[in-house]
């Protein structure tokens, strides 16, 4: 198996798009919920796990490590959702430039105010939708610990958060949740 | 790894269904056109993959909606935006016309009118006093009702986290952490963000594991809770000593507490008068402003009666005659003295004392507004209707004091306490404006053009904050209307002024959880922006130049207002200290005056490197040993103006002091001396120190003289007023 892997990261690092589909067609489904725990929407997580996966396509030559594949390609989709969350808080929903013809009478400013309603990305299985009560560096860490089973110092590597903060998001974060779930 | 197949949540993803264009199949097409377009071209460039042949059309239309629909919303967002900038060009174009006030007729305004009614009679304010007093005792005010929130949310708060929080049981223990760093992950600049949005790198995090508790309210047994004064907050002077304003023929000096004035004239100058408040047996006046504007000069003094002294009026009254107009029976009072300065000599033309303790002052085109609080009624129980002094504030003008006009009294449809907000108009022509709104806490902002006053209100919508917004212009104050705004607004920096603009922070329990929302105002209270943090009560804020910070629940956020209508997220606050801090900006960097390990004199320019130290750009000698300077203590006494730099200093040469002041201008290889004064005495009393440029003198100060120089063609002594007796007579420059 290893060396059917080795195979196809050196076919994919000459250009066989095949092979570097095989390569990813054993992580792609994880690439994917990793990618819609943290963006707020399905198509956000599509786009980052393909802006990824054409990263990775185009610079596959240059890894070094063949057995560091999943860990490489999971380091490229945490900039793409790292990106995707910064073009969020710089065009935060709810950040609005308010023409200064535009008026708002109390309804229309106590509607504005209210919390949007957001279509279910979770298909509304209410466990996962617990997940939105995290803070985005929670949601990062516990979603490559519960998803990919990294442990802190693994997580340090791809996120650039320090272990010790990597256990401190995870210990808040599954606090949290574990409160939501005796509540429920 | 952990075993990760006994994770429910991976378990429960696996219920999620994939995007189409997310198979294997479909990345392997992809790739493959990628492959045969640009294979160096950045992955923006690629089309998203198309659903394969076997897919129905209903899905492939489907796949194609979704991409363009986040298509659409980025482009969207980004003319919405730029309409927006559009506009707020347009709105300063406008008022660059010329002084548009904030009510101007052309500017919509966002301002209610109603919101409360003004009393009809003092009977009829009386009644309201009862009322609060003997009826509901369940007042609310801005700060007891953030309180609430804020012990709520600290109730919410200790059920989830206990401290310290206890990391989950695995195999790998975690160390007791001390206070954490993180590093900043790479740096990915996105490349869809207009120019006016920044995006930094991510900052390095801080993070305490121990979870940050809010104290609670502290409870407040009900028998005191009616007969608490709101604290008033600590007034700050608008001037302080050596500030010096010029005005038609005359300038103006403040030095120790009182004003000086020296009459200017074609170069000469000549120390002519004194301008100091009133004394009165038992008050102490301090002067917290002065205006000088033409030919006329405000002075404003706050004034508060020493312990021990009389406050009944009638033996203020018996004062009166003797010593001028007395204050409040409380004893705080703020006094505006409007001079007529002619020949170098004041005249005192109107002498206007307002009851109260001062909030805030500012001067616009020939009028003072005031902004005072009022509660000084606690110190009595009301009598009756008729004991005015107990319960209405009120005002003298040149020694005839008068209560506030009842139809001057606003009573709001809310009232959340009994202190009172006065609002003075005093113009230099002697009118006089005042109105008074019952209800004060402590939230005031005064601008150019209008006065808002922010409290508590129960609205059919929730609590909110309410402003009552008041136009100033020509000396009079008058109520233009009111405005609910949404939430309460936070303590401390939750109310705050940036340029025009208001921002106000405010928090609401909404249905799933708190909101902080950061809401920008102009003059008339259109909003202009709007930022809110979802899930989250971000109780603490504090304003750092441009910048809010926002802190609670363990989260903080950082958010530029250097721009109010296009406020952002920082996301890399940068070092807490600028090493620029202090600095005196000159000629594009900055300027400073040091001392060598020989004494001497050294005035440099500096300017910041890429990596924003500090580098030396050059430097002076100004002299070699045993220099002194005023400025070195404080480089804000160096007087800059662009490119040119002047500096007080001096050397005791065995004999007796040279004095010297040397301007310099900013030269393509260093500073270019412009010109320099020398002075020889055997008094350290005439060191000099700051300068002001008028007209094309520089009038350079020092404890014992006050030199005018002329700037044109280099720097030449044209007058002096000498302050104190030289040694030395005759001896000039």
């Amino acid at each position: 198996m290893k060396d059917n892997f080795q195979e196809l990261v050196k076919k994919a690092s000459k250009g066989d798009s095949n092979a570097f589909a095989e390569l990813y067609s054993a992580i792609y489904k994880e690439l994917y919920y990793y990618a819609l725990t943290n963006l707020n929407s399905p198509d956000d997580a599509a786009d980052a796990v393909q802006d990824a996966v054409l990263d990775a396509f185009m610079g596959i030559k240059n890894l070094k490590n063949e057995d560091a594949f999943k860990g490489w390609i999971i380091k490229i989709l945490t900039a793409k959702i790292k990106k995707r969350q910064a073009e969020y808080v710089a065009q935060r929903e709810n950040l609005t430039y308010v023409d200064a013809g535009d008026r708002y009478d109390d309804d229309e400013e106590k509607a504005s105010l209210d919390i949007p309603y957001k279509e279910s990305k979770y298909e509304e299985i209410e466990l996962l939708e617990q997940l939105e009560c995290l803070s985005e560096n929670e949601k990062l860490c516990f979603s490559l610990n519960a998803i990919y089973g990294y442990r802190s110092e693994e997580i340090e590597k791809l996120t650039g958060i320090n272990a010790a903060t990597v256990r401190t998001h995870l210990a808040r974060g599954k606090a949290k949740l574990r409160k939501l779930l005796d509540e429920t | 790894m952990a075993n990760k197949a006994d994770n429910i949540y991976l378990e429960l993803f696996e219920q999620l269904p994939i995007p189409k264009r997310l198979e294997p199949e479909n990345i392997a097409m992809m790739l493959s056109e990628a492959t045969k377009s640009e294979p160096a071209a950045s992955s923006e460039k690629i089309t998203k993959s198309k659903p394969v042949a076997t897919e129905t059309a209903a899905e492939a239309s489907q796949e194609t909606r979704n991409i363009t629909k986040t298509s659409n919303r980025r482009k969207t967002s980004t003319a919405f935006r730029s309409i927006a900038s559009i506009a707020a060009c347009a709105a300063l174009a406008f008022g660059v016309a010329g002084y548009m006030g904030v009510f101007d007729d052309k500017l919509p305004s966002e301002i209610k009118q109603g919101g409360a009614q003004f009393a009809e009679n003092y009977d009829d304010l009386h009644k309201t006093f009862e009322e609060y007093y003997v009826g509901d005792e369940d007042k609310k005010t801005l700060d007891s009702a953030i309180a609430d929130i804020e012990h709520s949310y600290n109730d919410n708060q200790n059920e989830t986290h206990s401290a310290p929080v206890k990391p989950d049981p695995e195999p790998e223990k975690p160390e007791t952490p001390a206070p954490l760093v993180t590093e900043a992950p790479a740096v990915t600049q996105p490349d869809n963000v207009p120019d006016n949005i920044t995006t930094e790198p991510a900052a390095p995090i801080e993070e305490n594991p121990e979870v940050e508790e809010i104290p609670p309210v502290e409870e407040i047994p009900e028998e005191e809770e009616i007969n608490q004064p709101l604290p008033i907050p600590e007034q700050k002077a608008k001037t302080v000593d050596g500030e010096v304003q010029f005005g038609t023929g005359y300038m103006v000096e403040q030095k120790a507490g009182a004003l000086r004035i020296f009459s200017t004239d074609g170069g000469k100058v000549e120390f002519t008068d004194t301008v100091a408040a009133m004394p009165v047996i038992g008050v102490e006046k301090t002067l917290v402003g002065f205006y000088a504007d033409g030919l006329k000069l405000t002075a404003v003094y706050s004034s508060a009666v020493m312990p021990g002294y009389p406050q009944d009026p009638a033996v203020g009254g018996l004062l009166d005659g003797l010593y001028g107009a007395q204050p409040s029976a409380s004893g705080y009072s703020v006094e505006v003295c409007v001079y007529n300065v002619l020949g170098g000599k004041a005249s005192l033309e109107t002498d206007f004392v307002q009851d109260g303790s001062l909030i805030d002052m500012n001067y616009q085109n020939g009028s003072l507004y005031l902004v005072t609080a009022y509660n000084d009624y606690r110190n009595a129980p009301i009598v009756g209707v008729d004991d005015l002094q107990s319960y209405v504030p009120g005002y003298s003008v040149n020694g005839s004091r008068v209560y506030i006009e009842p139809q001057n009294i606003m009573i709001p449809d809310y009232l959340s306490t009994t202190d009172y907000t006065v609002i003075s108009g005093v113009s230099v022509n002697g009118g006089v404006s005042v109105q008074a709104v019952l209800g004060y806490e402590g939230r005031v902002i005064l601008q150019n053009g209008a006065v808002y006053l922010f409290g508590y209100n129960s609205t059919a919508l929730g609590d909110v904050t309410t402003a009552k917004v008041f136009s100033l212009a020509n000396g009079q104050v008058t109520y233009a209307g009111y405005k609910d705004l949404g939430g309460v607004a936070l303590g401390g920096d939750g109310i705050s002024l940036f340029g025009n603009y208001i921002a106000v922070t405010s928090v609401a329990e909404a249905p799933t959880g708190y909101v902080t929302t950061l809401v920008i105002y102009d003059g008339t209270m259109n909003m202009k922006a709007r930022a809110q943090f979802i899930g989250v009560a971000l109780t603490n804020v504090t304003r750092k130049g441009d910048r809010l910070y926002f802190s609670g629940a363990g989260e903080s956020h950082v958010i530029d207002l250097t721009n109010p209508e296009k406020p952002y997220e920082v996301l890399d606050a940068g070092p807490e200290v600028d090493p620029a801090d202090g600095l005196v900006e000159f000629d594009g960097g900055y300027v400073t005056l040091t001392k060598d390990a020989q004494g001497g004199l050294i005035l440099s320019k500096l300017s910041k490197g890429p990596d924003g130290s500090l580098m030396l750009d050059y430097s002076t000698t100004l002299c070699d040993a045993e220099g002194r300077s005023k400025a070195l203590e404080n480089n804000g006494i160096l007087f800059v103006n662009g490119s040119t730099v002047g500096v007080p200093y001096g050397f005791f040469d065995g004999l007796d002091y040279t004095f010297r002041y040397g301007l310099f201008r900013a030269g393509p290889t260093g500073f270019e001396p412009i010109g320099e004064i020398e002075a020889h005495e055997t008094d350290e009393t005439f060191e000099t120190g700051k300068a002001f440029l008028n007209d094309g003198y520089l009038y350079i100060f020092s404890e014992g003289r006050v030199y005018c120089a002329s700037t044109q063609d280099g720097l030449s002594v044209t007058g002096t007023a000498n302050l104190v007796q030289s040694a030395y007579s005759g001896h000039g420059m």
